[in-house]
């Protein structure tokens, strides 16, 4: 009978082995998304001080050196939702709480950029569509579909159109707040400039609405 | 909650099975290679049933007619169970060729499963020692020798011997031998430890006392595996020698090997809900509340498990794919191939430490098994190393999917009766 204690002893070890290495991957993967969490935030200081000081100025060169800073914020942005929207709550043993502290964080920076965006558009007179794209992780296939059409837009339109991609589910007032003043109450729902469209859209329905806010742009001839 | 507690469960049995197999391994070191000897010999009977295998017999014959034993102690009983080809017509020519030098019976039984087949053969027996052979496998010379002076000790109820595939070209053919040197080794430390449940047809030896008393059966598809146990429960041991070598034909191709396994693991189903009394009986320490029970759970959760995910990611990815096309439409080929692989495959599996970790460890461990059962029989690895990958990725997958398919067949069975 010996046999069987060996044998569970040494899978025992494996297994405290297992939950070892484990515990270090989610602790790297959680330092990575701080990491760029907090290059995010000093990047969306440096617009917000830049916009003080060119309000200030009363200059309009200011809009070539924000549109440069705004641009880097997005790329960060971008890849931190990438590697935020692979995480599966069950899977994560040790770190979930940390993990959502920084969805909710990013949360809060995207809707910060969100805002500074509206107003260097209005500073620059820049015709950008910006998009609120509200999802569900939970239950919502069409979510993940819209998600695509989206992804396949901006490949399109670039620069001139903006995603920011919210998650209701996440713990944060101004989600709340926004969802209330845009008066979104299903997912997905998507706000294009300003303006609410409920359930899952077509991409050339999704198309049209876009050039329709970008008069002249080479991709809507 | 329940899924991931569930996948941790069931790794945990997988490691330790391979570390329990591990152990057992390293303790039956001593015996694999061991040589008993015996001043007698007794009268061996070998039957040989068959049901159109024209294509084998006479080279199976041939073989048991090589077999290093006293040809006046020897006697070979070929049953022609319901055969439409020239099977029975074969055997004699056989039995014509060697007249005078070895003793042969042909018998013609109609079609009524092996069981009875084989209970007719022992009614033709005169050997003290009976042996089955099935007529697709040939035996080496030394068999015998190697394997009767077992019966020396009275509690030796029957002796197996060491199997391997008949060496064909093929990547199938590759990956089976892969599968064969593991499981003919397996069976050996199993033997050591008094856990050993098959009497396989590849020349596996059976006191005929023992066998009178309990005859075969045909109420599962494996009466082979219902034979040990059998003999098991009547207090007898079963030994395995692994330097008789038997070399058996194997499925050349997908659909026979499926045919083949979905007999063999339903025959496993069949077999231990059968014998469930040795399920946790005391009686049997190591086979009941270890063996059976163990690779019964791995084999039932492990096969539905994996199928089950492997068909619902299949069919997830799908159902999006077709949603996607309603949305996305122009959007070309390759976009959608593109975000499709996006999000199925590695997402899906790696996207959690665990999960990469879970997935690596069932590799490791079942890989350590393979290498261990390899390197512990001083076989090579060398020729086999680009097989290993093919083995364990798609090879194991397969043969999971098997294990899904004969619970499911024999799920359906149980429904007909009802």
């Amino acid at each position: 009978m010996n046999i069987y204690v060996k044998a569970f002893l040494i899978t025992v070890l494996v297994f405290i082995f297992g939950l070892f290495v484990g515990l270090n991957i989610e602790r790297f993967m959680l330092s990575n998304l701080e990491k760029r969490s907090s290059s995010v935030e000093s990047s969306i200081r440096d617009i917000e001080l830049e916009l003080l000081y060119f309000q200030g100025l009363g200059e309009k060169d200011s809009c070539t050196f924000l549109k440069e800073v705004v641009r880097k914020t997005n790329n960060m942005l971008d890849v931190m939702a990438d590697q935020l929207g692979s995480y599966n709550e069950n899977d994560i043993l040790f770190t979930s709480g940390q993990i959502a502290d920084v969805k909710a964080t990013y949360t809060s920076l995207l809707i910060k950029d969100w805002i500074l965006q509206d107003r260097i558009k209005k500073e620059c007179n820049s015709t950008v569509v910006s998009v609120l794209f509200f999802y569900s992780t939970k239950d919502c296939d069409d979510c993940v579909v819209q998600g695509d059409v989206l992804t396949l837009l901006k490949d399109m339109f670039k620069d001139r159109l903006m995603v920011f991609p919210l998650d209701v589910d996440v713990d944060s007032d101004m989600i709340g707040i926004l969802m209330s003043k845009f008066g979104v109450k299903s997912t997905p729902s998507l706000v294009v400039n300003g303006r609410l469209y409920s359930g899952i859209m077509q991409k050339d329905r999704l198309k049209s609405i876009i050039c329709s806010e970008l008069p002249g742009a080479p991709e809507c001839a | 909650m329940f899924y991931p507690l569930f996948m941790f469960f069931v790794l945990f049995v997988g490691v330790y099975m391979v570390a329990w197999f591990l152990l057992a391994a390293l303790s039956g070191m001593g015996k694999l290679h061991e040589k008993i000897v015996w001043n007698r010999q007794p009268t061996v009977s070998i039957l040989v049933p068959a049901r159109n295998e024209e294509k084998h017999v006479t080279k199976s014959l041939g073989s048991l007619a090589g077999l290093d034993y006293p040809k006046d102690k020897l006697e070979l009983i070929v049953i022609d169970n319901g055969s439409t080809d020239r099977t029975l017509a074969l055997a004699k020519e056989f039995k014509k060729r060697f007249l005078g030098r070895l003793k042969v019976k042909t018998l013609t039984v109609p079609a009524a499963g092996k069981g009875n087949a084989l209970n007719e053969g022992i009614r033709h027996a005169s050997g003290e020692i009976i042996g089955v052979l099935d007529a697709d496998t040939f035996v080496t010379t030394d068999c015998l020798e190697r394997m009767v002076p077992y019966f020396k000790d009275a509690s030796v109820g029957a002796v197996t011997n060491y199997v391997k595939p008949i060496r064909a070209k093929g990547v199938l053919a590759s990956l089976q031998s892969i599968e064969y040197v593991f499981s003919s080794f397996s069976k050996k430390i199993l033997s050591t430890l008094d856990s050993l449940y098959i009497v396989p047809g590849t020349l596996s030896l059976v006191r005929k006392r023992v066998l009178k008393k309990i005859g075969f059966s045909s109420d599962t598809l494996t009466e082979d595996m219902d034979m040990a146990l059998c003999i098991l429960k009547s207090g007898y041991r079963i030994e395995n020698n692994m330097d008789a070598v038997a070399y058996t034909s194997v499925p050349a191709d997908f659909a026979g090997l499926l045919k083949q396994r979905v007999r063999w693991y339903r025959g496993f189903i069949e077999n231990v809900a059968k014998h469930s009394d040795v399920l946790f009986n005391r009686k049997y320490p190591h086979l009941g509340s270890f063996v059976l029970p163990f690779s019964s759970f791995l084999a039932i959760f492990v096969g539905v498990a994996l199928t089950f995910v492997l068909l619902s990611n299949i069919l997830d990815a799908t159902l999006l794919a077709v949603r996607r096309s309603f949305y996305i439409p122009f959007a070309g080929t390759l976009d959608l191939v593109a975000i499709s692989l996006r999000t199925f495959s590695l997402a899906k599996l790696f996207v959690s430490p665990y999960s990469a970790i879970t997935y690596v460890l069932i590799l490791l461990s079942s890989l350590l098994a393979v290498v261990a059962a390899f390197r512990l029989q001083r076989i090579r690895l060398r020729s086999n190393l680009l097989m290993l990958p093919l083995y364990f990725f798609v090879y194991y997958t397969m043969i999971m999917i098997f294990w899904a398919v004969s619970i499911a067949a024999e799920l359906v069975k149980l429904r007909k009766r009802w």
